[in-house]
């Protein structure tokens, strides 16, 4: 055995599996996958983005408004509408800008016109997945207005792998050039984060579908902040629309350089301690 | 050599970049897979996932330029995966009569002695330590440099260099005493017929 070791392990590696190659149905199982990926992960996040979304265009207009996703309508006076289509913008937060990689904090702040914290990772792990801009619109006149109001909202994912499965849970962060929100609301707990106070909420997030009126309850319960209606078109008879489903919600709001920033959740796996050190880590991002 | 071109058309989601992706990468991922696992049906799922990932996940790669170490840093964290639930079930090394059909399965029409040589350094090889067998792969196999291989393990480049030594160290090890064996065997069989 003298033989340079190296070209010996080279040629013992590279003879052991020269006869190796990819079975004929390798990349359409690899495709499929893609594809099933694809569709799971669409409806996770767009379930998410819905109510995300609308929960921003609803707490700027005010408690009792209802809105209707897909193109968002918000109602202007807090009348009690409910529209069977998607026809007719009325008063909201429209996107104007999406971005799907992460952006300088710099770059952002020049498109939203106030200073933004984005941090690219919140603690916990959750990734940045995707970045808008958003700004109010004001069609009722039948003539849409831009104002000056406007939203950055962010979502960050992180996946949990339980026994079976892998599960994308969706954190949500806005920050706004209006009013803060929280303040309004009679179910607020007031929380000391550093020098910052910071106001926490739960509630109910429920969707009803378009066709269905909302009870009495669940409009006091908005009015106090307990729950946020939003409505997703459909018709009766349409089996892929529950009439309704409801979805817990914390968030937790504060002022930062004049920003508001407000960090929701679904689902109550993170609790009050857990978001304040998420919200720590965004205060502190550069 | 990677085809950054390629890469970034997978990146902007170009129809068909991925098909050509898979042809260029797949035989190379499966064969490293199948080098790391020492199974052809767990290096096949594994070869399959790394793809599915790197479909997945590679927009958030920034520099295209990197993406063979990005690459094989999915591809062996799955295969290292793989192993340790693999090595809970059984033992992770290949008994030689493993290693015996795997061979017969690649068809390696060599002669015996080389054979029988190849047989003993992958049986050491595959006695390595997991971190070990890794590094020798990716060096020897995937012609990483040093810094590469750093990258792909998130260690540092003196940890690979010490695992490349002893790794070196240990299986020069194991052919001398396989040699050795042999001498005594064909010596003793001498001595008889003498």
């Amino acid at each position: 055995m003298i033989m340079n070791i190296d070209e010996y392990i080279k040629s013992a590696l590279k003879n052991n599996v020269r006869e190796v190659s990819p079975k004929e149905d390798s990349l359409e199982k690899i495709k499929s996958r893609i594809e099933l990926n694809r569709s799971e992960s669409y409806m996770s996040r767009k379930r998410f983005a819905i109510g995300f979304n609308i929960r921003r265009a609803v707490i700027v207009t005010c408690c009792s408004a209802l809105a209707i996703c897909g193109g968002l309508a918000v109602s202007p006076n807090g009348r009690r509408v409910i529209a069977d289509t998607l026809t007719k913008f009325v008063y909201g937060y429209s996107e104007v800008k999406h971005y799907d990689k992460v952006q300088k904090n710099a770059d952002l702040t020049k498109d939203t016109g106030f200073d933004v914290k984005v941090p690219s990772e919140l603690l916990g792990g959750y990734k940045l997945i995707d970045t808008d801009i958003s700004q109010l619109e004001d069609g009722s006149s039948g003539k849409i207005e831009k104002k000056d109001k406007k939203e950055l909202g962010a979502m960050y994912s992180k996946e949990k792998a339980d026994s079976n499965s892998k599960i994308t849970k969706w954190i949500g962060l806005t920050e706004y050039n209006h009013e803060l929100d929280a303040l309004k609301y009679k179910n607020i707990q007031k929380v000391n984060i550093g020098e910052k106070t910071a106001y926490f909420r739960e509630y109910t997030s429920i969707t009803y579908r378009s066709d269905v009126k909302p009870t009495e309850k669940d409009w006091d319960d908005q009015k106090d902040g307990k729950a946020v209606i939003v409505a997703v078109s459909g018709k009766k008879g349409n089996q892929n629309i529950p009439e309704k489903t409801t979805k817990e919600v914390r968030e937790l709001s504060w002022t930062d350089n004049g920003v508001n920033y407000t960090l929701t959740e679904e689902g109550y796996e993170l609790n009050l301690k857990e978001l304040s050190n998420i919200a720590d880590g965004i205060m502190n991002s550069k | 050599m990677i085809d950054v071109t390629l890469v970034r058309r997978c990146q902007n989601r170009e129809s068909d970049a991925f098909e050509e992706l898979y042809k260029a990468y797949s035989t190379k991922a499966l064969r490293t897979a199948c080098l790391l696992t020492g199974r052809r049906d767990i290096a096949e799922e594994a070869m399959q996932e790394a793809l599915f990932q790197c479909y997945r996940d590679i927009s958030k790669l920034r520099d295209p330029e990197r993406f063979n170490i990005w690459f094989n840093r999915i591809l062996v964290r799955i295969c290292r995966d793989a192993s340790l639930k693999e090595k809970k079930q059984k033992s992770e090394n290949l008994e030689e009569d493993d290693m015996e059909r795997l061979q017969d399965d690649y068809n390696i029409s060599e002669d015996i002695e080389k054979r029988q040589e190849n047989i003993i350094l992958m049986n050491a090889i595959n006695n390595l330590k997991l971190p070990l067998r890794i590094t020798v792969i990716l060096f020897y196999y995937n012609d990483m440099s040093i810094k590469e291989i750093a990258h792909v393990m998130g260690c540092f480049e003196g940890t690979v260099k010490s695992r490349l030594y002893y790794a070196k160290k240990t299986l020069e090890k194991e052919l001398k005493k396989a040699d050795a064996e042999n001498y005594f065997e064909n010596r003793q069989i001498l001595g008889k017929e003498g």
